[in-house]
């Protein structure tokens, strides 16, 4: 059974739009693609958004029960991740995970693993100017 | 009362003697010093130790069963000072780093002061450079 990965970040600013809109701004700056996936379309080869139309999106899927709010992203060296928000007691958290061309690499003990490091250099690359109060990186089966 | 905080990792490496000395040789590579404390003496001015001398403290220590776990002190450079502790965790290799002092800070977005845990999360990872992550968090205590 292939295990799913994740990266939860909470940060020290407020959950608002405006302050999400910051960290996907930080995130274009990291050199980050955004995609307007649709349903039977592959995402790389979905249409892509820029900024204001990526939060629109998000914004829009998170107002609607029935769809996932999730935002799926090509972040570099030709990885690809979903991005996610929450309000965690008010403070914006950030999820990345369902990484696809998962970034791997052999360690110690000649196995080969996600390459955790990547994905937490990658959010902490977005997260830097903001604040972390949270960060786990983990995987489940 | 002082906050204290801790960045943990489990490693997918087995917890024994060889991972725990590369660890420590790995941080004496990127400027960690450990130290000898002895009751009565400030930390800082206890005698200095090589990784193979902390091996064998921390082994020493083991047997007491300590709650926090073997723990040694060091510095990380620039009068960063801290502790780090090894313990097994379900036969995996886990490395705390905590009680840091003085906490490095920076002021982030909206002029809010607080610990840097960007830079702690990347002494970690330097550290711990070579083995695979199983896990990582933050914490506060």
């Amino acid at each position: 059974m292939s295990k799913s990965h994740f990266v939860e970040v909470k940060l020290g600013i407020n959950y608002s739009e405006n302050n999400m809109m910051n960290l996907l701004k930080k995130a274009e700056n990291a050199g980050v693609i955004f995609y307007d996936h649709i349903l039977g379309v592959r995402y790389e080869d979905s249409p892509t958004l820029n900024v204001d139309h990526a939060l629109q999106k998000l914004i829009k899927n998170m107002q609607d029960c029935d769809a996932d709010h999730s935002l799926f992203l090509e972040i570099p060296q030709k990885s690809y991740t979903h991005l996610w928000f929450y309000n965690n007691e008010g403070l914006l958290e950030f999820h990345l995970g369902s990484f696809v061309y998962l970034k791997e690499k052999h360690f110690e003990d000649s196995i080969t693993q996600i390459d955790f490091e990547f994905y937490i250099d990658f959010a902490l690359k977005i997260a830097r100017d903001f604040g972390i109060q949270k960060l786990v990186a983990d995987s489940i089966d | 009362m002082s906050r204290n905080f801790s960045v943990d990792l489990t490693l997918i490496a087995t917890h024994n003697n060889k991972n725990i000395l590369k660890i420590l040789e790995t941080g004496r590579k990127i400027g960690f010093t450990y130290y000898d404390h002895e009751i009565a003496k400030t930390y800082e001015d206890s005698p200095i130790i090589t990784p193979s001398q902390t091996l064998k403290k921390i082994l020493n220590a083991a047997e007491f069963e300590l709650e926090d776990g073997p723990t040694v002190f060091i510095n990380c450079g620039d009068s960063n000072f801290g502790f780090l502790s090894f313990h097994d965790d379900n036969h995996l290799l886990k490395c705390s780093f905590w009680g840091m002092r003085p906490i490095i800070r920076k002021t982030f977005e909206e002029n809010i002061v607080e610990i840097d845990f960007e830079f702690y999360i990347q002494l970690m990872l330097k550290l711990c450079h070579g083995f695979a992550i199983k896990h990582i968090e933050l914490g506060e205590f």
